[in-house]
């Protein structure tokens, strides 16, 4: 089925490419591929973490991730890429295509149209590949905010602007069309018809320092009740190297929630040990410390080990759970230990 | 049949002497290295178009944040093979950066159609660099400066430039 959906995608790619030779068509098609694993418990029985559902029996498929990506480069500026992703919730005979977008690039500007990535957060464009952030997973009060959603279909325009040798400046604006977003929460299923998703990105780029502010309206109706809202999403986000050193913090505030994080790593060789504390306010009440180890084992594969303790500011939210842990007649707070392996190729 | 045992021990011992021989010398040349930054790179091209490089300019392009020199001539770029030590210490350098961070970079900017990392050379041979250089107009290569060429284009030198 995944091999199915794959052919089915890159032959029409390689049609689209022009007849060259055929070194150089191999030449101009990359393919390349990431994955996550875990094994991870809690001590609670309220599965925790939207699309992942960990509870207090070791779950060695909740954070399973993999992914395979494509990408063409077609004739001068012209490029094509596509993603297809098994994330976590997904079986593995029903993985999601995350991206397939064609893109032109001229000097600073790049344009891009299909599904794309909704550019909300620091690591959004690679949430699904663990080798690439310091994590098993990205803190999830910030990152599940959106209730896990990643995509839009649409198009997007990015202006990368140098404003001095070692400083570069891109603003990124976006437009998703009408689609059907939908999340599973344990036996509920949320579906959302989403009317439009636009937005936009502002980056300021250095050598060793990103600054991402992002700003997205969307424009919804929540099945079955017949009441369109509209919901403006606000996102800042920094992250700063200094020798051994990374420092990572963002926030994300809308209508019905706050959420924030900050985590410092540092790199000793291939041990890289994390600390990181979140929040979340309004809609979910929790307080969360994170302690971990990343451990690069070859260039290409990374192990992480991590304790995270959740705090709930209020007896019965939700808070990081996928539902109120008084339906479990558990404690609202929780112990999560993770041993996971990421790769990529 | 002592004899022969004699002869085994003796060839055993001299080799093993050699080897310490090896060892002590390879330990002291690394030493050296370490201790004075001794190796200097150059980032170099055989395009005499391009213009010199500042150092934040070189460490965006290393950091694959930028990927064009004015403006609009765009720029590829070559890796040393990953065992190559030059490879270590040219990205300790310029980026204070290890490789294996450095790989984590590329998997996140690979991942969000963001670039792709750098192609990746068989071996540190200058050969080898210049060969590619040579295939690539716009490429751009570091190597240690003693084995560099005098005719190529150097756009700056690590850890001296600026």
């Amino acid at each position: 089925m995944l091999f199915r959906r794959i052919a089915a995608f890159a032959l029409p790619m390689l049609l689209l490419s022009p007849a060259m030779a055929a070194i150089e068509l191999t030449d101009n098609i990359n393919l390349s591929g990431f994955g996550s694993t875990a094994i991870s418990k809690t001590d609670n029985r309220t599965p925790l973490f939207i699309s992942r559902e960990i509870t207090d029996e070791a779950c060695y498929d909740c954070d399973t991730a993999f992914g395979l990506q494509l990408d063409v480069d077609i004739f001068d500026g012209f490029a094509a890429s596509g993603q297809v992703v098994k994330r976590t919730q997904d079986k593995w005979s029903d993985p999601e295509l995350e991206w397939a977008y064609l893109s032109y690039e001229y000097n600073e500007f790049e344009i891009r149209a299909g599904r794309l990535r909704l550019p909300l957060f620091l690591a959004s464009e690679y949430y699904y590949v663990g080798q690439a952030y310091p994590w098993a997973r990205p803190p999830q009060e910030v990152y599940d905010s959106i209730l896990g959603f990643t995509s839009y279909d649409g198009l997007s325009l990015a202006w990368n602007y140098e404003l001095t040798d070692g400083l570069q400046l891109t603003v990124s604006p976006y437009y998703g069309f009408e689609r059907l977003n939908e999340v599973d929460l344990g036996n509920l299923k949320l579906e959302f018809d989403t009317e439009y998703m636009a937005g936009m990105y502002v980056d300021l780029v250095g050598f060793n320092y990103r600054v991402h502010s992002g700003y997205m309206q969307v424009k919804y109706t929540q099945r079955p009740f017949p009441i369109t809202e509209k919901l403006d999403i606000y996102t800042l986000g920094a992250e700063y190297s200094f020798e051994s050193w990374l420092w990572m913090a963002e926030v994300e505030v809308d209508r019905i929630q706050a959420n924030w994080y900050a985590s410092m790593i540092y790199a000793f060789d291939d041990f890289s040990p994390y600390l990181t504390y979140a929040e979340s306010h309004q809609s979910r009440k929790s307080k969360g410390v994170t302690a971990g180890v990343r451990y690069d084992a070859t260039s290409t594969i990374s192990l992480n080990l991590e304790y995270q303790m959740i705090f709930s500011s209020e007896e019965g939210n939700r808070g990081q759970f996928i539902t109120s842990p008084l339906e479990y007649s558990e404690s609202s707070d929780v112990d999560l230990v993770t041993l996971s392996i990421n790769f990529v190729f | 049949m002592f004899k022969g045992l004699n002869r085994l021990i003796r060839l055993l011992c001299r080799s093993f002497f050699v080897a310490l021989l090896f060892l002590f010398a390879s330990v002291n040349a690394s030493a050296v290295v370490a201790e004075n930054g001794d190796v200097e790179f150059a980032i170099f091209s055989l395009n005499n178009e391009l213009p010199p490089l500042s150092k934040n300019k070189a460490r965006m392009l290393y950091r694959g944040k930028s990927k064009r020199i004015s403006g609009s001539l765009k720029i590829v770029l070559v890796d040393l093979p990953e065992a190559s030590i030059h490879r270590e210490d040219f990205y300790k350098m310029l980026l204070g950066k290890s490789v294996s961070q450095m790989n984590g970079y590329w998997a996140g900017l690979a991942f969000s159609g963001k670039g792709s990392p750098p192609e990746e050379l068989d071996s540190d041979d200058i050969k080898q660099i210049l060969k590619w250089l040579n295939d690539n107009p716009n490429g751009i290569a570091y190597a240690p400066i003693e084995s560099v060429p005098e005719e190529v284009n150097i756009l700056i030198t690590v850890p001296q430039g600026e």
